[in-house]
């Protein structure tokens, strides 16, 4: 297994390639054979989407097509080229997204890294991470937006790029993921922080808070071309296809209140609520604390460039355990960012394993009382609202456990013992 | 010899319309027509079927020969054909059915009306065999819970055949125009025939959720996101950042 494991990430790359175009295959089987479909309902959405605009028509005349026409254009060799080709593609986005991992990680901890094989680790968390294989083979384009982030990230933190044009670059990827996905935003925050020469502490009053917002040459480049890229796609977006992009693709988003099952904790709650008109307390409370928590992630670890990736991946995980609607295919949001923060956690391989066992346990869970309820038509809403009650818990419990061992810089406790030899 | 055939034919032929005409007008088209309709599999993601058996006994068959069965079948406001899966399904030549109004597959079947869907499919010795998949929406929560009632009721049948059989046999029948098939939109005239159900009435019951819980849900739901967001506001902030790792000042020591 370890001489596996220390095969160069070449051969990884091809043996995550490979897996994930022989499910792509099994999926065309398991298609027609069983009645619970491999492939995702939105993969057919996107299909259907490019059909239109192949035909000359608006994306948006597929019915719950909910995304960037960016999306559609994609997926239009699907018409040409054969049904699997967005698979394929979404498929090539992990492993681009893998190479962006392994170059972020070996700059985060320096010459070092190349002694060990801490940078291909990381990067084999998401190549072989069986969600992040699950959700591109199926057909969901969430790795899109993620490789866009991981690499806006990587330019903003190393230096492939030197001077105004890596901020550049860096805002202008980040720009493609917020019109792609809204979520990015929030990493904006963090990521202007970062890049900021003043820094604040907890001694810092309001008043020099405000003040040290003022943006520095990099921080201008950084946040400029985030806003122009973001600006020119939706503009060109709505001169295309009007207030019907905007809808679909943003403010359904902003105010969508789903009340089929899902793993939100608000599920069951919106649910009751879907007839009753008036204040709505329960998400007015949900949302002010999101805010707050991600406003504090910010100030927290954004300010500090090595910390920033933890920044980003705290976020990720507080987006999507209070979002009001909550799919598998929302995890990669934070998954995309674990491996370049995972070597930091200093815990005991134990204690690791025993937080993946409440994370998958608590799904596991949730996902049984679906099932019953879904495909047995079985009455079981209380029962399905105390396992997104769990799920919520585990995923808040395992954030913070992550918080309380992260150690910036900390290597798999490999880095140190390098340290040491050398010295 | 060839233009004695064809005289032959041409008077075979014409003794085969006469007597069919005769046979049509002497039983008025009395269709004994049956219908067996079933819900299939469990859960909110089903499919209707039907069977259906014309005129039972083989040597009637030829009046349906080359014949196109439409069915038009009502579904209740709980209950939705995905227009887009249809589509799909009539890509791949599976089913040949199409919806005859917008549907959204989103709504709660409060907000949503009734919806009519077409099947179409040839008959085939007499006998055709036709499924559509249907799907629950979610219905507004109760007092008390437990499962709602969605009565799916028999379709309409109707017929449509390439040369006028039709029009003699079934005359006092308005023909109905609907789509001729599911990949176009040129109409064709059809005519509603008669038949027996052979099944119980399809009842498809759906759990909802319980308004008695409302008040308990949304304070045990508020309550867990305070106290969750609370314990997490409070490591983050207890969190004591080192900038660059030494193994002798391990926080966690």
């Amino acid at each position: 297994m370890l001489e596996f494991l220390n095969l160069p990430l070449s051969y990884h790359l091809v043996a995550g390639a490979f897996i994930r175009l022989m499910l792509i295959f099994y999926a065309d089987y398991h298609d027609d054979i069983y009645d619970v479909p491999y492939t995702d309902v939105d993969y057919k959405v996107f299909s259907d989407a490019a059909r239109h605009v192949v035909n000359g028509n608006s994306p948006y005349n597929r019915h719950t097509y909910r995304y960037s026409p960016l999306i559609a254009y994609m997926l239009v060799p699907n018409m040409f080229l054969g049904k699997n080709f967005g698979k394929l593609l979404f498929s090539s986005f992990d492993i681009f997204i893998t190479m962006a991992v392994k170059t972020l990680v070996e700059h985060q901890l320096g010459p070092k890294s190349i002694l060990t094989r801490i940078p291909s680790y990381c990067a084999m968390i998401w190549l072989y991470n069986p969600m992040s294989i699950g959700i591109s083979t199926r057909g969901n384009a969430d790795s899109v937006p993620c490789y866009f982030i991981v690499l806006s990230l990587l330019f903003l933190q190393t230096d492939l790029m030197k001077g105004l044009k890596k901020y550049a670059l860096s805002g202008f990827l980040l720009g493609v993921a917020i019109h792609l996905r809204l979520y990015p935003l929030a990493f904006s925050f963090p990521m202007y922080l970062s890049i900021s020469t003043s820094k604040v502490t907890r001694s810092t009053t309001l008043r020099d808070g405000m003040l040290l917002l003022w943006p520095n040459k990099n921080q201008l480049a950084l946040a400029g071309s985030c806003m122009a890229t973001l600006l020119f796609l939706t503009y060109g977006m709505y001169a295309l296809y009007g207030y019907e992009f905007l809808f679909e693709t943003y403010i359904y988003h902003l105010f969508r209140k789903d009340t089929r099952h899902n793993f939100s904790v608000l599920f069951y709650y919106s649910y009751l609520s879907m007839e009753l008109m008036g204040f709505d307390f329960v998400k007015v409370i949900s949302q002010i604390f999101e805010a707050s928590i991600l406003f504090l992630i910010s100030l927290k670890f954004g300010p500090d460039p090595k910390n920033l990736p933890f920044a980003m991946f705290c976020q990720a995980v507080v987006l999507v355990a209070f979002n009001s609607v909550m799919t598998s295919q929302y995890f990669v949001w934070f998954l995309s960012l674990l491996p370049v923060v995972v070597h930091s956690f200093n815990m005991p391989k134990s204690r690791a394993l025993l937080l993946g066992i409440i994370w998958v346990t608590a799904q596991g869970a949730w996902l049984f009382y679906a099932y019953l309820l879904e495909f047995k038509c079985r009455e079981v809403f209380i029962l399905l609202w105390l396992k997104s009650i769990v799920f919520f818990c585990a995923n808040i419990f395992i954030l913070v456990q992550l918080v309380k061992s992260y150690v910036p810089g900390y290597g798999f406790g490999q880095i140190s013992s390098i340290k040491t030899k050398v010295k | 010899m060839l233009g004695c055939r064809q005289n032959m034919r041409v008077l075979i032929s014409c003794i085969v319309f006469l007597s069919s005409v005769h046979y049509l007008s002497a039983f008025s088209c009395e269709f004994n027509v049956r219908l067996k309709q079933t819900l299939k599999n469990e859960g909110f993601h089903r499919n209707l079927t039907y069977g259906i058996i014309l005129n039972g006994e083989d040597d009637q068959c030829w009046l349906f020969k080359d014949c196109i069965l439409g069915l038009e079948q009502v579904l209740p406001r709980g209950v939705f054909a995905n227009p887009d899966e249809l589509s799909a399904l009539r890509r791949i030549n599976k089913i040949n059915a199409v919806p005859k109004q917008q549907v959204n597959v989103e709504l709660p079947a409060e907000q949503s009306p009734p919806t009519v869907t077409y099947v179409i499919e040839k008959i085939q010795n007499c006998k055709v065999y036709m499924w559509l998949p249907v799907h629950a929406r979610y219905h507004a929560a109760l007092y008390g819970g437990g499962m709602t009632r969605n009565k799916i009721n028999p379709p309409k049948l109707y017929l449509r055949c390439p040369d006028q059989r039709l029009e003699m046999c079934n005359r006092s029948a308005k023909p109905v125009n609907f789509l001729c098939n599911g990949s176009s939109k040129e109409k064709c005239s059809w005519k509603e025939i008669p038949y027996s159900v052979m099944s119980e009435s399809i009842v498809w019951k759906i759990p909802v959720g319980n308004l008695d819980h409302y008040t308990k849900i949304s304070v045990g739901t508020a309550l867990v996101i305070a106290i969750g967001s609370l314990y997490l506001i409070k490591a983050i902030h207890e969190h004591k950042l080192i900038t660059s790792f030494n193994p002798f000042n391990n926080p966690l020591s």
